[in-house]
């Protein structure tokens, strides 16, 4: 009977590694991808149909976005396009918070973000690289990313002792 | 980072502010190429690629070759290659990837001072600029077959057979010529006719310092050129064109726009000036070069009302009342030895709403103060561009300017300041006070001898300045 159905079902979602998380549906519908799924089912059978398997994030991320979906699950989320012109904007000390993690997490948040198309935290992450990669030196951003410098120590020599005079004092 | 796909790289630049981006392209290879040929870039933002221009290669006494690359999306990018002597094989062999991959993109080529050390000659010892001219000469029309606009320093390419034949779609041709060094009438006769073929597309047309001593024909085909209803603008800076009459009647013919520089020695007082202004009745703008020496008097100008919005150098020596100023967009000054006359300049300034560019050049020790440089920049507040040479004395003035502009010139986006050679090192100091909060670039440029940086800017006297302080907003 609908008296005993919940307003706000459960809904299960399986990570890449096996990992089983239960939470709300209200929370999930964040995600664009797994809305379609759950649009093309039908609202119906929601409780019915089973853990939902995500093949392309891991446990320890899918663990990371959920947190951040069901903090957010009452809020209106813009929509893509509505992202698309965003530029600076006020960013919720909760959301700055929770960005507060290493790259590599970082990373794998933006991955999943995109995966399971949840658009503001697609931009509230890449918007995170983006503030650590302001004011920085080419060599700093490099540093700080890992990324191989691609010119050749003989050649960075060459611009150095070129450039010699701009550095005296 | 680098295992992030392309799409979610593009949507982290393009969250960083503008002028950060040049700071990333620096970084790899592959980031300065998605930025590149992705639509992070607006339009006309000048990246310079590679650390060619941030590295301060583009300090030098002139920039070798200029390409704009626009790219897919019609945004541009901008080369800068130093002088030949400071390019390293290294550098070149990159500048030739970035090509490689750009050539068709290109539209805008710019190929000047491939030797800047000697007119007759090129330093053939030097491999770096063998290849630099083998790679642009060979297979020229293939290679840039998009080309829009092309800017060709006629005497350092020494031999410009490479442009027999071709053609483009050319909007814009710019031929720099060298009054005093030697070229072969049959370059001249090349390129004017390279000109002539694009007469149906060419829109703007610039010949700078079309040698004196020219044949007939050259003028015939320079006339049959300017008759074309398709251009724009024409800038001649030339001597005796205005003794020819085919030149005369096709220049007064269709245009109704058109700069033209003189340089003519032989016609030296106000009243052949005016002789020339009258000959060119339907140009409305008229540039007389500072090259000619003579100051023109603003009581010449003022027989012509068609001068209205014009660009030309102002005399500061007249006392003509400066508000029928209001329409001048650019107002370049010069020789501005009077503090009487600068002042009365300032007062008068108050109303020229319009003016977006503001030239002060040879300024004299007595004339400039701190006062009168903040008093100018309060009162233009709509100006661009400014320039002032700042001599050595009044070195702090252009410090104290830029704190006006911090907080009054809130239009402007750049200033040009001309430094003594012993205050250069002071002044980088000084800038760095400032290099955070709003200026975007600054480039501090040597200047190794009295040939100008740019095109329009005339030194002072020999030596006296040494340094070009640039900044952009």
């Amino acid at each position: 009977m609908d008296i005993d159905r919940p307003s706000d079902p459960q809904v299960s979602v399986v990570s890449s590694d096996g990992t089983m998380f239960h939470t709300t549906l209200k929370s999930i519908l964040l995600s664009g991808t797994i809305k379609d799924m759950i649009e093309h089912i039908g609202e119906g059978g929601v409780e019915n149909m089973g853990a939902i398997p995500l093949q392309n994030v891991d446990s320890k991320t899918l663990e990371i976005v959920i947190k951040w979906i069901e903090h957010h699950k009452d809020n209106i989320q813009p929509t893509s396009e509505e992202i698309k012109d965003k530029t600076a904007d006020f960013i919720d000390p909760w959301d700055e918070n929770f960005l507060e993690m290493d790259l590599d997490k970082l990373y794998n948040l933006i991955t999943a973000a995109n995966y399971l198309n949840i658009p503001q935290l697609l931009w509230l992450s890449t918007r995170k690289i983006a503030m650590l990669i302001k004011n920085r030196t080419p060599q700093e951003i490099r540093s700080l990313f890992n990324i191989e410098d691609d010119w050749t120590p003989q050649e960075i020599e060459a611009v150095q002792k070129e450039n010699q005079w701009c550095e005296e004092k | 980072m680098e295992n992030l796909p392309e799409h979610i790289l593009i949507k982290i630049f393009k969250q960083i502010p503008e002028k950060y981006l040049k700071d990333l392209y620096e970084v790899s290879e592959n980031w300065s190429s998605i930025i590149k040929s992705s639509s992070v870039l607006t339009k006309n933002l000048q990246i310079s690629i590679k650390t060619l221009k941030d590295k301060k290669f583009s300090r030098t006494k002139s920039i070798l070759i200029d390409i704009p690359i626009i790219d897919i999306n019609y945004q541009k990018l901008s080369l800068e290659i130093p002088t030949l002597d400071q390019i390293t094989d290294g550098q070149f062999k990159h500048i030739k990837k970035v090509l490689a991959k750009n050539e068709e993109n290109i539209k805008f080529l710019k190929l000047v001072e491939f030797n800047s050390k000697d007119f007759f000659g090129f330093d053939f010892a030097n491999v770096t600029h063998l290849e630099i001219e083998k790679y642009f000469k060979s297979d020229f029309e293939p290679k840039f077959k998009n080309l829009t606009h092309l800017v060709i320093d006629v005497n350092n390419l020494k031999s410009i057979g490479f442009l027999n034949n071709c053609k483009f779609n050319l909007k814009h041709l710019t031929l720099i010529f060298h009054l005093e060094t030697l070229i072969h009438d049959e370059d001249v006769t090349t390129f004017l006719n390279f000109t002539l073929r694009h007469q149906s597309t060419l829109e703007e047309i610039k010949i700078i310092g079309l040698p004196y001593h020219h044949e007939p024909t050259h003028l015939e085909i320079l006339a049959k050129i300017l008759e074309s209803e398709k251009l724009k603008l024409i800038e001649l800076e030339t001597y005796m064109l205005s003794d020819d009459q085919n030149i005369i009647q096709a220049i007064n013919k269709n245009k109704s726009w058109c700069k033209i520089e003189f340089y003519d020695s032989q016609k030296n007082d106000q009243n052949d000036i005016k002789q020339i202004i009258n000959i060119f009745q339907d140009v409305k703008i008229v540039k007389f070069s500072q090259k000619s020496f003579i100051p023109i008097k603003i009581s010449t100008l003022r027989d012509f009302s068609h001068f209205e919005g014009a660009t030309f150098i102002f005399d500061s020596e007249s006392q003509r009342n400066y508000n029928d100023l209001n329409n001048l967009h650019e107002l370049i000054i010069s020789r501005v030895d009077n503090e009487y006359q600068l002042s009365k300049l300032i007062e008068q300034l108050r109303p020229a709403t319009n003016l977006k560019i503001l030239k002060i050049k040879n300024l004299s020790l007595r004339a400039c103060t701190d006062r009168k440089m903040k008093q100018i920049l309060k009162n233009v507040k709509y100006l661009e561009e400014f320039y002032m040479d700042a001599y050595s004395k009044h070195f702090d003035v252009s410090i104290e300017a830029l704190e006006v502009i911090e907080n009054d010139a809130k239009f402007l986006k750049k200033l040009t300041i001309g430094v003594a050679k012993e205050k250069l090192e002071q002044m980088r100091d000084k800038l760095r006070i400032f290099n955070h909060s709003y200026i975007q670039a600054v480039a501090i440029e040597k200047k190794i001898h009295n040939t100008c940086l740019e095109n329009d800017l005339v030194c002072g006297e020999k030596d006296e300045i040494e340094g070009i302080v640039r900044f952009t907003k």
